[in-house]
């Protein structure tokens, strides 16, 4: 039937497709890249009528085969982890099976080696990103030289936390929010003991390592571009999360502040 | 340049590097993620010289970013997330935040409107410049590609006709 592509199971072409689309969501994507990329590479294998749409934790795609079967599938996107290097892998992959429509297995492997590939990265550097963050950025924001040192130590325990709670708190919301109380008391503990100068520039620092500001933007370009459900609900869970992180850091203040 | 200028231009392109570093990005494009961030704080210190209007001010400055994203996406051929997200690191309205949490605590609600009020300004002032540009290199690079899919088109829809006629 299809003589130009090595495809002959396209709800198994499809999973694969999905699997790219959802690492890519998991990565950082914008949606409607992502929306894109899985029509481009539905239409490289000579797929019709074909409908995707995304909202961000849940991704469609129908669409009929040369054959003429109808093939719907539905993915779940629960995940969320930031990694640029990753996404333009993808991205690379995704041009790829576009231009030169490799068979499944193909697909399989590479996506295979991207993702194995990603954990490779030693420990220390994990936390170092977090550590300059907090430090340049209590400095930034009108630190001195010994606020910036005190925010590394507190990137550094953020982390830490980040590490620790990941795979034993499920509920983002809790989980902001006990990082921000640890961050907000050691702050405040580092000013007592003499190492920083002013708490709140510490905490500043400390805060913009967890922020959902870029979320938060992402969230209003949606709308205005057009994704009006995708943006609503990235727009709503950066409002939560941002209550979450000022009601953490309110609650080490108001517990500390009268001692310190 | 005042001293505090250049303490702020070096501790924005220190941080993004940090935060590049926590997005997994490599190498080169870790220094130009922070070099983004850099330009993009300059341009925003220069333009609230001349004017006092915070809105306008990010607004240019994340246009500016929003076009040097565009470019280096370009030339290192990855995703304009990239260095859309790392170069409007030093707008992100943290302190803001911070401050409106403050007069929560202690009652102050002119404080807590003030900060809130800029917050959400300056989010959407991000936001709109990002979108000007989307909007504007869409255009820019579709017109080349638009025509070449006419093209496509006419082709595919004339081997359609002989096809059915075939049939």
């Amino acid at each position: 039937m299809s003589k130009d592509t090595n495809v002959k199971d396209y709800a198994k072409l499809l999973q694969q497709i999905l699997d790219i689309g959802e690492e890519m969501l998991v990565c950082g994507a914008e949606v409607n890249r992502v929306e894109d990329s899985i029509i481009r590479m539905c239409q490289a294998y000579d797929a019709r009528r074909i409908n995707v749409y995304i909202i961000t934790s849940n991704i469609q795609v129908t669409f009929e085969d040369p054959m003429g079967n109808i093939i719907t599938q539905i993915r779940c996107v629960e995940r969320s982890n930031v990694n640029y290097q990753m996404l333009q892998q993808l991205n690379d992959t995704s041009r790829y099976i576009c231009a030169n429509k490799p068979s499944t297995k193909e697909i399989e492997t590479k996506v295979f080696k991207i993702l194995d590939d990603s954990v490779k990265e030693p420990l220390w550097f994990k936390y170092l990103g977090p550590m300059i963050v907090a430090g340049s950025f209590a400095i930034f924001f009108g630190g001195d030289l010994r606020d910036g040192i005190a925010a590394v130590f507190v990137g550094a325990l953020m982390k830490f936390m980040n590490r620790f709670m990941n795979s034993r708190e499920p509920n983002e919301l809790v989980y902001y929010f006990m990082v921000s109380v640890v961050a907000s008391v050691t702050s405040l503990i580092l000013v007592a003991i003499g190492l920083g100068h002013n708490y709140d520039k510490i905490m500043i620092g400390a805060i913009m390592i967890i922020i959902p500001g870029i979320a938060m933007t992402n969230a209003i370009r949606d709308m205005i571009i057009g994704d009006i459900y995708t943006g609503l609900l990235r727009f709503c869970s950066a409002l939560l999360i941002a209550g979450a992180i000022a009601c953490g850091f309110a609650l080490g203040i108001i517990a500390l502040g009268g001692i310190i | 340049m005042s001293e505090i200028t250049i303490i702020q231009l070096l501790a924005a392109f220190i941080g993004t590097m940090g935060y590049a570093i926590t997005f997994k990005l490599k190498d080169k494009q870790i220094f130009f993620a922070g070099l983004g961030s850099l330009m993009t704080w300059f341009i925003y210190l220069m333009t609230i010289k001349v004017t006092d209007n915070i809105f306008l001010c990010t607004f240019i400055a994340s246009v500016f970013c929003a076009v040097y994203a565009e470019i280096m996406a370009r030339i290192h051929k990855s995703p304009t997330t990239v260095y859309l997200t790392t170069g409007a690191m030093a707008l992100i309205p943290g302190s803001r935040l911070y401050y409106a949490m403050t007069g929560v605590i202690s009652g102050d609600n002119l404080m807590l409107v003030e900060n809130g009020r800029l917050a959400g300004i300056i989010a959407i002032a991000i936001s709109l410049g990002f979108v000007l540009i989307a909007i504007c290199t869409k255009y820019i690079f579709k017109m080349h590609s638009y025509r070449l899919s006419m093209a496509d088109e006419k082709l595919k829809e004339r081997e359609r006709k002989e096809n059915a006629y075939k049939r």
